[in-house]
């Protein structure tokens, strides 16, 4: 069975399933199309058992830690309680199953994202300094992005709105689309490379 | 003397300022005017065009970690929706979308649409662009909805066969929009992003090019979309808190700068 | 055969894998790196190993949230070349470095890394798996906060985490060194690290590091389409100017 373990094999399966999906999209031939569709359906279906063999790892590696009572087991010992507790609780009684899930998990998700704001703040007042040109034009910018946010600025000043929109429309376009071609010229060359067999990172 | 003290504690002082100028507002609300964004009313007269029965995917692609910026301003426009009676297909490409979706459903008026009819939740899509990809070739991918019944007997179901059915897709995403415009640009003719507002910069260029029509700028975006509809919902609520601490920002980077300066040109002297 | 209206992007993808093809092909066989400019950001690595060495703080390094799929693999890539420059060089100094990993498929990957540079000194405390963006966030506001680490690295497909990170690293008074292709979170890596890289410096700079001639070679046919989708902007921008409307010739 060593052939299995071969490093063609993982390209010869990105190579077929590269061109078959690039090609489905140029090529007007109804067979490509159908391929890729039962392709896709593939993909679908492997996501979804990967998601049970998530599953089965996350029970063994905290088993693991509270069998060995290592430090934190506690923790996966919270884990486990959680994850019964809404699993049955989804099919004997759905409420209590939305009650945890909006009133417990989704506040304290709220509240870790909470801290971006707490963080933005104080790093504005660390990193907006107009150390030199560069600094001036991005300060100058994000103070009117801050402002086309908040309605106050638009209500007594209506200008800080057009300015900016300028910002916005204009020197962010040209810059935004800059930066997808590049991206766009990096995950071209990605493919090409692992197409040539250069590129191994995937593969683990 | 200030300056000082601030230097020396700003971390303290900037939460604890920014904490106040968020719950005032509750306390002691302002009311500010709040002026429109043309892409908002453009949402609203693309969904307000729509005619009873008309078909409408929405996808829910977020987090409840950003319920207050997605979750609201979808609650704003499936009101809409059913206001409209618009006939609606719930998605996701997140796996705390439907939980996110049912939420919605239950806190909103559905005006007497019958589920499996006029509405349904699908479930969630794993795979994330290759699972849009599998869903754009093929809809009708679902056997049974996301609470377990068979989608087989349901009217709604046989309304649809390809992607180019549907009238509108919404979607509501925190990240970027780049895999939902290569998957469905082209395929269905009015695409909607409900997006957090700080991503909106960089979705820019997809408005100008018309793949995306219009988009809802977080809870700002929202806030539009209650005055539209005529009602003072969460996102209004929030807006006074908005302006407050968003002006904390244009204080602090002056503040920073002053503060930078006099130390500089006192350095120099 | 091919669909209406994608003949000109078809023969663009065409002429854009072929210079990819040809480029890759003819450094590897040529066998010598071609050169490229300096960044300041990788000499900044060098220099906040070095700081990490003296103070005898630790290194922490994220590559973001970002997996190996879509396209974001290309900065994550980027950003495992520069971990393993990173770990070399931590290893050759004798400095403590953590890899706060948020994707699983990439621990295994950063495990060998990190085998192969520490050897003996290695210890799988090392790399930290935190899984989810919101515990990465959580996590690190109380570990910055603690271990006060002398240099903090973000490269790779980084999302909201940055913010965090970011400051969390600043507080601490570590030097950074940020980069990312991602549009939505480059702002933050340039207000709030010492270093920045934007977007394509971050793919050069992994190329930098790793020395891999495939790797070169795919900067050089980038920059040569780069040059020719600017020479088409020019072009459509003037004829354009002049009246004529060749928007159609992008749909034929």
């Amino acid at each position: 069975m060593s052939w299995v373990r071969r490093r063609e094999i993982p390209l010869i399966i990105f190579a077929v399933t590269f061109l078959i999906s690039l090609l489905q999209y140029y090529l007007a031939v109804p067979f490509l199309s159908e391929v890729n569709t039962e392709m896709t359906n593939w993909v679908l279906i492997m996501s979804t058992f990967a998601l049970g063999t998530g599953l089965i790892a996350l029970c063994i590696y905290h088993g693991k830690i509270i069998m060995q009572k290592k430090s934190g087991y506690f923790v996966s010992i919270i884990l486990f309680i959680s994850m019964l507790m809404l699993f049955i609780s989804y099919y004997a009684a759905p409420s209590f199953a939305d009650y945890l899930y909006n009133e417990i998990y989704t506040p304290l998700s709220i509240a870790i994202i909470c801290f971006t704001a707490f963080y933005n703040y104080t790093a504005i007042y660390r990193a907006f300094r107009v150390r030199n040109i560069d600094a001036a034009v991005f300060a100058f910018a994000a103070v009117f992005l801050m402002m086309l946010y908040a309605p106050i600025f638009e209500v007594i000043l209506p200008q800080t709105a057009t300015v900016a929109n300028w910002i916005l429309d204009v020197p962010n376009m040209g810059a935004s689309r800059g930066v997808i071609i590049g991206v766009a010229l990096g995950t071209i060359a990605i493919a090409v490379r692992v197409l040539l067999g250069y590129e191994r990172a995937y593969t683990g | 003397m200030a300056l000082e003290i601030l230097s020396k504690y700003d971390r303290q002082i900037i939460f604890l300022v920014v904490l106040i100028l968020t719950f005032m507002p509750a306390f002691y609300p302002i009311g500010l005017p709040l002026p429109q964004y043309f892409l908002t009313n453009k949402v609203y007269d693309a969904i307000n065009s729509l005619k009873p029965g008309d078909l409408v995917l929405i996808s829910f692609d977020f987090a409840p970690g950003v319920w207050v910026e997605l979750g609201i301003a979808m609650k704003d426009i499936m009101q809409h929706l059913f206001i409209k009676r618009a006939r609606i297909v719930i998605i996701a490409f997140d796996p705390n979308g439907p939980a996110l979706a049912h939420r919605v459903l239950n806190e909103i008026d559905l005006k007497g649409a019958v589920y499996g009819k006029d509405y349904v939740v699908l479930g969630y899509i794993p795979g994330f662009e290759a699972g849009m990809a599998a869903f754009v070739s093929n809809p009708k991918m679902f056997t049974v909805d996301y609470y377990g019944n068979p989608t087989a007997d349901m009217p709604i179901m046989n309304a649809f066969n390809t992607i180019g059915d549907f009238k509108m897709y919404i979607f509501a995403c925190y990240t970027w929009v780049d895999p939902w415009m290569r998957q469905f640009s082209g395929k269905i003719d009015i695409i909607i992003g409900v997006l957090s507002a700080d991503i909106v910069p960089q979705v820019m260029p997809y408005i100008n090019t018309g793949q995306l029509y219009s988009l809802i700028r977080g809870s700002r975006g929202a806030a539009e979309y209650e005055q539209l509809l005529g009602i003072k919902g969460e996102a209004t609520a929030f807006m006074d808190a908005a302006s407050l601490t968003v002006s904390l920002g244009v204080i602090l980077t002056i503040v920073a700068n002053y503060g930078y300066l006099k130390k500089k040109l006192g350095g120099r002297r | 055969m091919i669909k209406s209206g994608l003949h000109f992007s078809f023969v663009l993808l065409v002429i854009a894998i072929a210079l990819y093809i040809f480029f890759i092909k003819y450094t590897v066989k040529r066998g010598v790196p071609p050169k490229i400019r300096r960044i300041p950001g990788l000499d900044a690595i060098d220099e906040a190993i070095g700081r990490a060495v003296e103070t005898g703080r630790p290194i922490f390094y994220s590559t973001g949230v970002g997996g190996l799929s879509g396209d974001v693999m290309p900065q994550t890539l980027a950003g495992l070349s520069l971990l393993n420059y990173v770990a070399r060089k931590a290893a050759e100094y004798k400095a403590s470095l953590t890899y706060l990993a948020a994707v699983p498929a990439i621990v295994p990957i950063a495990e060998d890394m990190f085998k192969s540079a520490f050897r003996e000194n290695y210890k799988p405390e090392q790399i930290l798996y935190i899984p989810t963006q919101t515990a990465l966030m959580a996590t690190v506001m109380g570990l910055y906060e603690r271990e006060k680490p002398a240099a903090n690295f973000l490269l790779g497909a980084l999302y909201w985490e940055t913010i965090i990170l970011a400051e969390a690293g600043a507080r601490a008074g570590a030097i950074q060194v940020g980069g990312t292709g991602r549009l939505y979170q480059v702002p933050y890596v340039v207000s709030l690290c010492d270093y920045g890289l934007i977007a394509e410096e971050l793919l050069v700079a992994g190329a930098y590091v790793s020395k891999e001639l495939s790797q070169l070679g795919s900067v050089i046919a980038s920059d040569i389409i780069r040059a020719i989708v600017i020479g088409l902007s020019i072009l459509a921008f003037v004829l354009g100017g002049l009246g004529f409307d060749i928007s159609k010739i992008f749909r034929i």
